[in-house]
């Protein structure tokens, strides 16, 4: 039996229960905010997990999909309902499922993995390059599946790819140019040389590397260089014809130099295009020669007796032409002692005031030179143009073929021609 | 006043006369002073100018070669100019000089020829 | 583009200048590769436009250099001085005029011996010529 209590006493129970039931009052809103708190942080967290623009996937230690985030969905094409049903083997392409086992053993040797790449096959066919970062899900101390936040890179690698083409055709650009390309500091240290321009100068790409845009030059263009240079800096441009480049081995050839101030990743740079114009040269000089030779051949200059020469003239007289033609002729009087010429136009088609013009100084010329000129060679057509012309032939002795000419010359040299026959 | 640059030679009753190669102004006004003098000195009748070794012909030089010719033509003496050079010819012609009906030969020794029946014992 | 290589200047305030001008015309258009009937040609109208520095001038100066002008090298001589100027360039051009009793050759004849010839002038200023002769390249 238990005594009675005194009213302080059951007072004082009483006041403890309330302190009591308080304090479970408060507990119980603490419970429940950290409930509440707990909810909120799960939904954000599943929204975070659900919306994220990185894909998340596990699987279980055989690779059976057990949950994945909507990112999945978008990735491998498969909903989410067909994708939880399938294994890893399914979805990735044969190279990569060895990868993925590779993988999955490290991870279970405890190894920390790098990100890692697998290719995904999607549902419609297409192979999808992913970039994963995975690590293993324990449960009671023991491994029970993967954990993977995977990536599209497909655009990445795109752009890779589109990078490493263009730097592979800049390469083929510049390495089966058949012209030295060298590419150099603002200041002229270069830095970027093609095979070619090794070829050409006779150095290797390191010793290239280590000098100058001037090296490439024998001192004698120095001020060339430096014209070209400024010109350069000023216009963002400059070409150079027929400058000497020096090779290694202390050779010069003849080259045209085109440069340009190209931007290469916000720096300024010279861009240098090398061209031997050693073989155009040799075939120009060629050209020139033959031209020389066929502008000979068309108005030769012959001695055809003492004191005499012939000078036939073919086709039109330009001024070109007629300079040099008055050249060999006085030359060749000169050359001969012959103070005869016979300047015959039988081969002129027709003529006009500056080539007469032209034949009218030669015999002035030849006049000078203590010689003189016969003008042979002026049929009917050509001596009706002169007259109506106004071309002024005074002094000029003139006759209408070469032999007529001929005998015009005997007589001065007080020669006679005789005909045996008749003896 | 005697030139310096300029020789004068009398062959028979010629003078040959070589113009040095490249004359400046002066020598060249001496050259016709000298010229008259020696036809008038000489009793020449004709003068060869040897031209052989010049190099430039410009229109102050041909001038006063045209007026000398002139003045010796006056004097009653004949001039030939002999041995220019081609080009010096050319360039001549092409500056639009004109030397007139000048006589001219190749050289002196066919210039010689020209002027021989000014030699005693008359044409060759 | 117009580029030279050499250049050099010459003075001329004597008819002795004369003969040094035509020295250094001949050797310079020689080494650069002009054949003897082409320097004759410079050196002559080097030679007439020098004697018209002195003449009506009195003194100026000739300025040579190599140039290359559309991918042809030549040479260019340019005469100056700051004489009483050409009135009327266009008269002066024409052959036969002359106000010096000479034969009125020396503009006219330089023009066609030579490629190019340009002339600045201004009354009571002075007189530019600038004349140029290119290498022959068929
Ligand atoms: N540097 C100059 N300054 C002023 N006037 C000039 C100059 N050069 C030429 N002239 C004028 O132009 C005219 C023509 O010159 P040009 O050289 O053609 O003939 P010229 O000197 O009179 O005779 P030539 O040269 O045939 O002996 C001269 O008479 C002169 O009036
Ligand atoms: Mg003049």
């Amino acid at each position: 039996m238990q005594a009675e209590k005194s009213k302080e006493e059951l007072l004082e129970e009483l006041e403890d229960l309330r302190r009591q039931v308080s304090e479970m009052k408060k507990s119980a809103t603490e419970a429940n905010a950290i409930f509440e708190s707990l909810k909120e942080s799960e939904e954000r967290f599943r929204g975070l997990f659900e919306n994220a623009s990185d894909g998340i996937w596990a699987q279980d230690l055989k690779g059976n999909f057990t949950w994945a985030n909507k990112i999945t969905e978008t990735t491998t094409g498969y909903t989410l309902k067909e994708f939880l049903g399938m294994n890893i083997a399914e979805i990735i392409t044969p190279e990569s499922l060895q990868e993925a086992r590779k993988i999955k053993q490290r991870l279970m040797n405890n190894e920390l993995l790098p990100v890692y790449e697998l290719d995904v096959k999607t549902k419609d066919g297409r192979v999808v390059p992913l970039e994963l970062n995975s690590h293993l899900i324990m449960k009671n101390g023991e491994p029970f599946g993967v954990e993977a936040i995977l990536r599209d890179i497909s655009e990445r690698k795109r752009i890779e790819q589109a990078h490493h083409d263009s730097e592979v055709k800049y390469r083929a650009l510049m390495d089966y140019s058949s012209d030295a390309i060298v590419l150099a500091e603002f200041e002229g240290d270069l830095i970027e040389v093609n095979r070619k321009a090794e070829s050409l100068l006779g150095y290797l790409q390191e010793d290239l590397l280590n000098m100058r845009f001037i090296d490439l030059h024998p001192q004698e263009e120095a001020e060339r260089i430096e014209g070209g240079l400024a010109e350069l800096y000023e216009k963002g441009s400059t070409y150079l014809n027929d400058i000497l480049v020096l090779t290694k081995s202390g050779r010069t050839f003849p080259a045209e130099s085109t440069a340009t101030i190209v931007e290469y990743g916000g720096k300024k740079l010279i861009q240098a295009v090398i061209h031997d114009i050693t073989k155009r040269k040799r075939n120009q000089e060629i050209i020139t020669r033959q031209a020389q030779e066929i502008m000979e051949i068309s108005t030769p200059v012959v001695q055809i007796w003492d004191n005499v020469l012939a000078a036939p003239v073919i086709g039109t007289l330009d001024s070109q032409r007629a300079e040099q033609f008055t050249e060999r002729l006085l030359n060749k009087i000169v050359e001969t002692n012959s103070p005869i010429a016979l300047v015959d136009i039988t081969g002129v088609p027709a003529i006009d005031t500056r080539t007469a013009q032209h034949l009218i100084d030669t015999i002035s010329a030849v006049q000078l030179l203590g010689g003189q000129a016969i003008l042979t060679g002026v049929r009917p057509a050509i001596a009706q143009t002169l007259v109506h012309l106004g071309i002024n032939l005074n002094g000029v002795v003139t006759r209408p073929s070469l032999a007529a000419g001929l005998q015009v010359a005997f007589q001065k040299l007080g020669l006679q021609i005789k005909n045996n026959n008749e003896l | 006043m005697i030139a310096k640059n300029t020789s004068v030679i009398k062959i028979y009753n010629t003078l040959l006369v070589t113009v040095p190669a490249d004359p400046d102004d002066n020598t060249i006004t001496e050259l016709q002073e000298h010229v008259l003098e020696s036809m008038e000195k000489c009793v020449a009748k004709g003068v060869i100018l040897d031209i052989s070794m010049v190099e430039t012909l410009d229109s102050f030089f041909a001038r006063t070669i045209t007026e000398t010719i002139q003045m010796v033509a006056v004097m009653g003496g004949d001039t030939v100019i002999a041995g220019m050079r081609p080009s010096v010819a050319i360039t001549a012609i092409q500056l639009g000089l004109n030397l007139g009906n000048v006589r001219t030969a190749l050289n002196v020794e066919l210039a010689l020829d020209m002027v021989a029946d000014f030699r005693p014992g008359g044409q060759k | 583009m117009m580029t030279g290589r050499d250049a050099c200047e010459v003075s001329i305030d004597s008819e002795n200048e004369m003969i040094s001008v035509r020295k250094v015309i001949r050797n310079v258009a020689t080494e650069m590769g002009f054949g003897v009937t082409d320097v004759t040609r410079i050196v002559t109208a080097a030679s007439e436009l020098t004697r018209n520095i002195f003449l009506y001038a009195s003194s100026g100066t000739m300025i040579w250099r190599t140039c290359e002008v559309n991918g042809n090298t030549g040479i260019e001589l340019i005469f100056e001085d700051h004489g009483p100027g050409i009135a009327d360039i266009e008269e002066a051009m024409q052959a036969g005029f002359t106000t010096g009793g000479g034969l009125g050759l020396g503009l006219p004849g330089t023009k066609r011996l030579m490629d190019d010839m340009e002339i600045k002038s201004q009354k009571g200023e002075g007189t530019v010529i600038t004349i140029r002769k290119y290498l022959r390249r068929c």
